[in-house]
C-alpha cells in the first residue's frame, strides 16, 4: 500500500513538473532534417517541461490547412518552417501572430538583414528566420572534376556527359521557382518597387523583352544544346543525381541531406551566366522561418520553442543535418570553412528575395504554364507566351476581389 | 394501424410534425447541455449531439401518441437527418459562398499586418501615433470600416464612425475597452468578406473560351470515352471468361481484377512514373519495339489519351465483374435451344446475351459515367503539377483538368491563391451540369421508368 502511495506521489510530482502545456508543431521537414527537429523537440522538453508534438504535413498543404484550421482551433501552435512567399497571405488572413513584441533588438541585429526583410510585412515581423536557401549549380565531383565556373566550361562538360546513360545537366524545367534566375539574368523581375520601397504589384517584370529572352534561353537548353529532355521533373532530376547518373543539377540546400547520405562528393557554384545576358544569373532567395499561430492557446510556450530553434547553435546543427544556409551572422561565421555553404552563400548573394506580398501566390501558376508552353514545341511563340504570362498574372491579382 | 392522411396535405402535416419533434428535441437538448455545462465547464461541445439524441427519443414517442401515422416516417428519419447534415447543408453553404469574395485575403478576420497599438480616450476615440489610414490600409477613408479591438484575450468587433489626423472614433465602444489598462490595446482592420453578386460567375464566363468551355468539353469526352472503352473491354473479357470451355478461368478472373483491387491513390501515381517520357517503363518498352519516345503526359493530345488509357486499366475490372454477374443470370437453356434452332454463336450473342445483359448494364453505365465525370483522383494525382497548359488559359485550368479539379485548384492550391468563393462558384456550375446530365441520361435510358408503369 505504501509503495503504491509512493508511486502515486511521484507520478503526481512529475506530472506537475512536466505537464506544462503542449505545443503542436507542423513541419514539412523530411529525413535528416525531421530527425533534427525531433531531437530538438526532445531537448526542449527536457529543458522546459513543455511537451512538443511534431506533426509532418506536406509542404504544399500547410498554407491551406493553416488558414482554414487555425481560427477553428485546429491549427498547430507553430509551423517549422515556412518560406516568406506564403507568409504574406497568411498574415493578411489573420492567422499569424506578429512577433515584434516577443523579440529583442539584439536578436534582430544578429540576423542577416535580408532575412529580417523577408519576414517583415506591413512593418511587422511575422516569423523568426531560421535558414536561407536558393538554387545553385550542384555538381558531382566524380563526374565533373573541375568547377564549371564559366558558361563555356559548363556547356562543354554538360554536352560531354549527356550520353544516354548519363546526363550532363538536368533541372525541373517546368518549375517557376527554379527558372527565375534565367528571367533575372535577362533583366526580368517579378514586381517593381514604389517610391517608398514597398512592393508595387501592378508593375510586372516577367514579360516583355526580358521574358521572351528568358523563355528562349530555357527552350535552347532543350532544343539547341540538347541538355534537358522532355519529361524531367524534380523527382527525375533529383533521382538521377542521387544515383550518380547526373553531373550537374540546379537544386537547393534542402536536397543536400540526401546527397550526403548517398556519399556524393559535391561542389556548389552559382549557375554560370551565358554571354549576351544583360546581367548575372541570380536565383530567388527564400528565407524559411518559424511562424506562430495567432489563435494559439499558449503563445508564450510556442514562442519559447521558436526561439530555441533559431539560436545560432541550432542553426549550425540544422545546417549539418540537412544543409540549409543559416541566417544568423554568428552561425554563418562558424560555417565559413564549409565549401558547400560558401557555394550557396555566393549564389544567395547574387539573388533577389522572393516577394512576400500575397500577390506572389498568383505568379507561380501562370509562370509554370508559360514554361510548359514555351518548352512544348521548338517553334513555340515566346513573344505571345510572355505577353500572356503578364496578362494571366494581372487577371489573377485582380481576380474578383 | 391508423391510416396516413391522404394527399399533399397529409405530407405537409407529417413533415410539420416531424420538424416540430426534431426542433423541440434540439431546444430541450441544448437546455440540457447548458445545464450540465454549468456543473462541468470542461464538457466538450460534441456531447450536445448526445443530449439532443436523448431528448429526441421521448419526443418521438410523444408525437407518435398524438399522430399515430408518424411511425412510418420514423424509418426514414435517421437517413433524412444524415442527408440534411452531410449533403443538403454543404450544398446550401457552397451556394452561399459562390456569391461572396471569400478567400485567404478576404477571410472575415483581423488582418494582422495592420495591427496597430492604440490608446483609448473617452468617450469613443482610439488615439494613434501615426496617420491611421495607411496603418490600417483603409485607402482614402477609414469611416465605415470594420475593425477588431483587442487586449490580451479579450477581443471585439467595432465599426469606425469618424476619423482625425491621428485618431479614429468608434460607433460603439466594446465593454472591455475603457477598463483600467492591464495591457496594450491593439486595433486591426477586418479583411471583410461580403456579398459580391454574380462577379464570380462573370469571371468564369469571361474566361469561358480558354477555361470553362475546353474544360467542360474534355470532361464530357473523358467521362464518355472512359465509360465506352471500359464497358467494351469488360464485356468482351466477361463473355470470354464466362465460357466454361476456358481452362483456368478462375485464375484469369482473379488476375484481371488486380488493377481494381489495388488502391488507386497508389496505382495512379505509379502510372505517372511509368508514363514518364524519358525514364518511364512504357516508353522504354516501346523503344525496344523501335517506337520513338511518346510524350505521354507532356503534350496535350497524348496526355489526354494516356489518361483515358490509364482509366481503362483502372476501370475495366468493374465492368468485367458486372458482365459476369449479368451473364450468370442467363439460363443455359436459352443457348441450348438457340443451338438446336441452328443459330451461330454470333447470332446467339446478339439475340440472347446482349439484350439480357443490357438491362443489368444500363444502371452500371450511368453510375460509371457519373463517377468518371467527377473522377478527381485520376485527373489530379496523375499530373499533380498540372497538365500541359492551354495557351492564354488560367493556371488553374490546364488541358487535362476536369471541372472538379479546376474547382479544387482554384480554392486550395497555390495557383488559385485560396479563392474559396470562386471555387464554390465553379462547384455550383458542376452541380448544375451534373444534375442536367443525369436528368438527360435518365430520360434517354428510362432508368426510372419502370416504377411509373
Amino acid at each position: 500500500m505504501r509503495k503504491v502511495l509512493f508511486t502515486l506521489f511521484f507520478v503526481a510530482l512529475f506530472g506537475t513538473v512536466f505537464a506544462q502545456g503542449t505545443v503542436t508543431v507542423w513541419t514539412h521537414f523530411q529525413g535528416p532534417e525531421l530527425q533534427w527537429l525531433q531531437s530538438a523537440a526532445q531537448s526542449f522538453e527536457k529543458a522546459s517541461g513543455t511537451t512538443v508534438n511534431v506533426v509532418s504535413v506536406p509542404f504544399n498543404d500547410i498554407k491551406q490547412k493553416f488558414i482554414l484550421g487555425a481560427p477553428q482551433g485546429k491549427g498547430p501552435d507553430l509551423v517549422v518552417t515556412l518560406p516568406q512567399d506564403q507568409m504574406g497571405e497568411m498574415a493578411v488572413a489573420g492567422v499569424l501572430e506578429p512577433l515584434d513584441k516577443y523579440v529583442t533588438q539584439n536578436y534582430l541585429s544578429g540576423l542577416e538583414p535580408v532575412a529580417v526583410d523577408a519576414f517583415t510585412y506591413g512593418g511587422k515581423l511575422f516569423g523568426m528566420p531560421m535558414s536561407a536557401e536558393s538554387v545553385a549549380l550542384i555538381y558531382n565531383k566524380a563526374l565533373v572534376p573541375n568547377p564549371p565556373k564559366t558558361w563555356d566550361a559548363f556547356l562543354a562538360t554538360a554536352k560531354k556527359l549527356t550520353t544516354g546513360d548519363t546526363f550532363g545537366f538536368l533541372y525541373p524545367e517546368n518549375d517557376a521557382y527554379f527558372n527565375f534566375g534565367f528571367f533575372r539574368m535577362e533583366g526580368g523581375y517579378v514586381f517593381g518597387k514604389n517610391a517608398d520601397g514597398s512592393t508595387n504589384t501592378s508593375d510586372l517584370g516577367l514579360g516583355g523583352e526580358a521574358g521572351v529572352k528568358a523563355l528562349d534561353f530555357i527552350k535552347a537548353l532543350r532544343y539547341t544544346y540538347g541538355l534537358v529532355p522532355d519529361g524531367v521533373d524534380y523527382g527525375v532530376a533529383d533521382g538521377a543525381f542521387k544515383d550518380g547518373a547526373l553531373g550537374m543539377i540546379l537544386n537547393g540546400p534542402w536536397a543536400l541531406g540526401d546527397y550526403k547520405k548517398a556519399n556524393l562528393d559535391l561542389g556548389v557554384e552559382p549557375f554560370p551566366t551565358p554571354p549576351g545576358a544583360s546581367r548575372q544569373w541570380g536565383p530567388f532567395v527564400g528565407v524559411q522561418g518559424v511562424v506562430v499561430n495567432a489563435y494559439s492557446q499558449d503563445k508564450v510556450a510556442a514562442v519559447n520553442f521558436a526561439k530555441f530553434l533559431v539560436t545560432p547553435e541550432s542553426q549550425v546543427s540544422f545546417n549539418q543535418a540537412g544543409g540549409r544556409i543559416p541566417v544568423s551572422k554568428s552561425a554563418v561565421e562558424q560555417l565559413k570553412g564549409d565549401p558547400v555553404v560558401q557555394g550557396f552563400s555566393s549564389a544567395i548573394a547574387l539573388g533577389t528575395p522572393m516577394p512576400n506580398v500575397p500577390a506572389i501566390g498568383k505568379v507561380w501558376g501562370p509562370m509554370a504554364d508559360a514554361l510548359k508552353l514555351a518548352e512544348a514545341k521548338q517553334d513555340s511563340d515566346t513573344t505571345q507566351i510572355a505577353s500572356d504570362l503578364v496578362s494571366q498574372i494581372q487577371k489573377g491579382i485582380a481576380g474578383t476581389q | 394501424m391508423t391510416r396516413h392522411p391522404p394527399g399533399f396535405r397529409g405530407l405537409l402535416l407529417a413533415l410539420a410534425a416531424l420538424t416540430a419533434a426534431v426542433g423541440l428535441a434540439v431546444v430541450i437538448g441544448v437546455l440540457l447541455f447548458w445545464l450540465v455545462r454549468t456543473r462541468l465547464p470542461d464538457l466538450p461541445t460534441y456531447l450536445l449531439l448526445v443530449t439532443i439524441g436523448l431528448a429526441l427519443l421521448p419526443m418521438l414517442v410523444l408525437f407518435r401518441r398524438r399522430f399515430p401515422f408518424l411511425s412510418d416516417w420514423y424509418y426514414l428519419l435517421p437517413a433524412t437527418l444524415f442527408l440534411l447534415a452531410f449533403t443538403v447543408y454543404p450544398i446550401v453553404l457552397t451556394m452561399g459562398l459562390a456569391f461572396t469574395n471569400f478567400s485567404g485575403k478576404n477571410y472575415g478576420r483581423p488582418d494582422r499586418a495592420t495591427e496597430t497599438a492604440v490608446t483609448f480616450v473617452a468617450p469613443a476615440t482610439l488615439r494613434f501615433t501615426t496617420d491611421p489610414r495607411p496603418a490600417l490600409r483603409c485607402g482614402d477613408s477609414c469611416v465605415g470600416a470594420q475593425v477588431e479591438v483587442y487586449r490580451g484575450n479579450e477581443r471585439a468587433r467595432a465599426t469606425i464612425a469618424g476619423e482625425g489626423p491621428t485618431a479614429l472614433t468608434l460607433e460603439r465602444v466594446p465593454a472591455f475597452v475603457p477598463a483600467p489598462e492591464d495591457g496594450q490595446l491593439y486595433v486591426a482592420k477586418v479583411n471583410n468578406y461580403h456579398f459580391i453578386g454574380v462577379k464570380n460567375f462573370a469571371f468564369i464566363l469571361s474566361n469561358a473560351s480558354t477555361a470553362l468551355w475546353p474544360v467542360f468539353r474534355w470532361n464530357v469526352v473523358f467521362a464518355a470515352g472512359s465509360v465506352i472503352l471500359t464497358a467494351l473491354m469488360g464485356l468482351i473479357l466477361g463473355v470470354v471468361l464466362n465460357d466454361s470451355r476456358l481452362r483456368f478461368r478462375n485464375f484469369y478472373r482473379t488476375a484481371l481484377i488486380i488493377s481494381w483491387a489495388l488502391p488507386n491513390i497508389i496505382t495512379i501515381q505509379m502510372w505517372n512514373a511509368l508514363l514518364n517520357q524519358q525514364f518511364g517503363a512504357v516508353n522504354r518498352l516501346l523503344g525496344l519495339l523501335g517506337i520513338y519516345s511518346i510524350p505521354w503526359l507532356t503534350q496535350t493530345d497524348w496526355a489526354k489519351l494516356g489518361i483515358v488509357l490509364v482509366n481503362l486499366w483502372l476501370g475495366f475490372p468493374f465492368m468485367m465483374t458486372a458482365t459476369l454477374g449479368a451473364l450468370s443470370t442467363i439460363p443455359n437453356e436459352l443457348y441450348e435451344s438457340a443451338q438446336i434452332d441452328g443459330a451461330s454463336p454470333w447470332q446467339a450473342f446478339r439475340g440472347i446475351t446482349l439484350p439480357l445483359v443490357r438491362t443489368a448494364f444500363t444502371p452500371v453505365l450511368l453510375t460509371s459515367f457519373a463517377f468518371n465525370f467527377n473522377n478527381f483522383n485520376l485527373i489530379y494525382l496523375i499530373l499533380p503539377q498540372g497538365g500541359p497548359a492551354i495557351p492564354g488559359g488560367l493556371a488553374t485550368a490546364n488541358s487535362t483538368d476536369i471541372l472538379i479539379s479546376w474547382a479544387y485548384k482554384t480554392a486550395f492550391r497555390a495557383e488559385g491563391g485560396s479563392a474559396y468563393g470562386l471555387g464554390s462558384a465553379i462547384a455550383l456550375i458542376i452541380f448544375v451540369v451534373t444534375v442536367g446530365i443525369s436528368l438527360i441520361n435518365f430520360n434517354i435510358t428510362g432508368a426510372f421508368r419502370e416504377e411509373r408503369r
